[in-house]
């Protein structure tokens, strides 16, 4: 018996298409800016900016949301960093190093 | 006399029509000979239809006999062809008279005892006997298998003898019943993995939505647990995933007397897998590991060492939801729309230059060895989780309250697949 009509492509958010995500997983005014400057910043290629709002869509349906808000696109932009680790902190104590020098 | 039976050849998991045809000249020099492109062994269906025939007793007429499977230009793989030149053989003695052949496809291994022995594929052939109007011959331990296509007649015989039998109507066949649909009995709880509990909620994130997951951390920090924990979160298969992970692990083999899982695959191939067993193709063109995977998971545990072939060539999939894989007659397309978790250490001494034991050579290694994932495979993954060491202090720890049964009813609820929040969306084409 074959459930008629379901379209297991579209079914999942990681598979959500560019015309589904415009209608349901656009963010609030500060999530839209959030991920504005998460792309200004670099990092954050087409498909991330894709990606990050699937994964948004997700975070806001766990929480029952009907919106995708900024706390939303927050913790998607978050799960979507690439370096972990010893590289992260080294960065960190770069910059804090130079800041000590400047000073 | 010329006869002719119906059968199939595999494309990626599409059965497509091959028309077995057997005609006799007269010869001073009495020969088998098998065209249209066929592989070694199915050029050795000569010898299985010579001592089947011997073994029930059956004399080969001695006279030139061809059998050509048509068309010409379609390469033939598998053993599955000896019963239907077995068949045509038959239908041009006319011991089997050749036009109750015709509304049959068959397909099936022949035993030098005149046996038929199981093989790949029945389900997609079976379905496209279907679509062809015919109905479909295929080997015993196949049947129940083969019924779950539904409204197709099927024939399940034990042995060559069964099927004359059969056709004289001296021993009618019954249809087979359709196999058992299983269900999984103990899951592993996420109750068992103590503290890690942002690792745990990204887990119920990408089960809901189906993102792809990357852990990093050191060893011992639960990864390949956690990994193994997320099908019990999954929902289980709609029928019309059932459908199609059934016909690509039928086509692999995998399907035992006819039994279906409702449970999503969970494939964790081994890091030393080579191109071809992660994606398919190769020798025999059978569907790889990230086909398997297909409506499910594939686990990929130390991520870097892969080669950087096979992780590349998972780089299409995961966009896609197929893998297309050239050979030299034909494209060839498998279905491989999974769900990618893997799992690696930060560094190569695993402990990412902090705690103790760590090996100083960080942050420089840890680059490095990171760097082994490329850019763009990144990219894909959607969300990345450290997994920090687990503590002494974490493990004497009582049982955390929450398990699979709380994690996987928020996900049930939360995720997709769920036709009212789809057909509300418009995401599905809600017919009644």
């Amino acid at each position: 018996m074959r459930e008629a009509g379901l379209d297991p492509v579209h079914a999942l958010n990681a598979r959500a298409s560019g015309e589904a995500l415009e209608r349901f997983a656009t963010p609030d005014e500060a999530g839209r800016a959030l991920l504005m400057r998460a792309g200004e910043a670099g990092g954050l290629t087409a498909r991330g900016w894709t990606r990050t709002l699937r994964l948004a869509r997700t975070i806001a349906d766990l929480e029952g949301s009907t919106g995708v808000l900024r706390r939303h696109i927050a913790e998607a932009l978050i799960y979507r960093r690439t370096t972990v680790g010893a590289e992260a902190s080294f960065d960190r104590q770069v910059s804090s190093r130079g800041e000590m020098a400047a000073w | 006399m010329l006869a002719s039976v119906a059968t199939v050849a595999f494309e990626g998991v599409d059965a497509r029509r091959v028309d077995v045809q057997v005609q006799h000249l007269s010869s001073d020099t009495p020969s088998f000979t098998i065209v249209g492109l066929a592989d070694k062994a199915v050029a050795e269906s000569r010898e299985r239809v010579r001592g089947a025939f011997a073994g029930i007793g059956l004399a080969m007429p001695s006279r030139r006999i061809i059998a050509n499977l048509a068309p010409a230009d379609l390469p033939k793989e598998g053993s599955h062809f000896d019963l239907p030149i077995a068949l045509a053989l038959l239908g041009s003695m006319g011991v089997i008279p050749p036009d109750a052949l015709q509304g049959w496809a068959a397909l099936g291994e022949l035993g030098l005892d005149g046996r038929i022995a199981a093989v790949g594929g029945t389900l997609p052939a079976a379905v496209a006997a279907a679509s062809m109007g015919l109905g479909l011959i295929c080997p015993e331990a196949n049947g129940p298998e083969a019924a779950w296509a539904g409204d197709v007649a099927i024939l399940a015989p034990r042995s060559l003898i069964a099927v004359v039998n059969h056709f004289k109507g001296t021993q009618v066949l019954r249809a087979p019943a359709p196999g058992p649909v299983t269900a999984s009995g103990k899951v592993p709880d996420l109750r068992d993995v103590k503290g890690q509990e942002s690792a745990k909620r990204a887990l119920e994130v990408a089960a809901a939505g189906g993102h792809n997951l990357l852990f990093i951390g050191p060893p011992g920090s639960g990864k390949s647990m956690m990994a193994a924990r997320l099908p019990g979160l999954l929902p289980p298969l709609t029928p019309q995933e059932l459908l199609e992970t059934s016909m690509v692990w039928s086509v692999v083999g995998l399907i035992e007397k006819g039994a279906l899982t409702r449970d999503r695959p969970f494939r964790a191939p081994h890091h030393s897998a080579s191109m071809a067993a992660l994606t398919g193709g190769g020798h025999r063109a059978k569907p790889g590991e990230a086909s398997l995977a297909h409506n499910g998971v594939l686990f990929l545990d130390e991520l870097p060492e892969y080669s950087a072939q096979a992780l590349d060539s998972l780089r299409a999939p995961l966009e896609t939801g197929e893998i297309i894989v050239a050979r030299a007659n034909a494209h060839v397309r498998y279905p491989a729309r999974f769900q990618l978790i893997a799992a690696m250490n930060p560094c190569r001494c695993g402990l990412g230059g902090g705690g103790k034991g760590a090996c100083g050579k960080a942050p420089r290694c840890q680059r490095d060895y990171q760097n082994r994932i490329s850019g763009p495979m990144f990219d894909r993954i959607d969300l990345t989780v450290e997994t920090p060491p687990v503590t002494a202090a974490d493990m004497a720890l009582p049982p955390p309250g929450e398990g699979t049964a709380e994690a996987s009813a928020r996900v049930a609820v939360a995720a997709p697949c769920r036709r009212d929040v789809c057909a509300r969306r418009g995401w599905i084409r809600s017919m009644p």
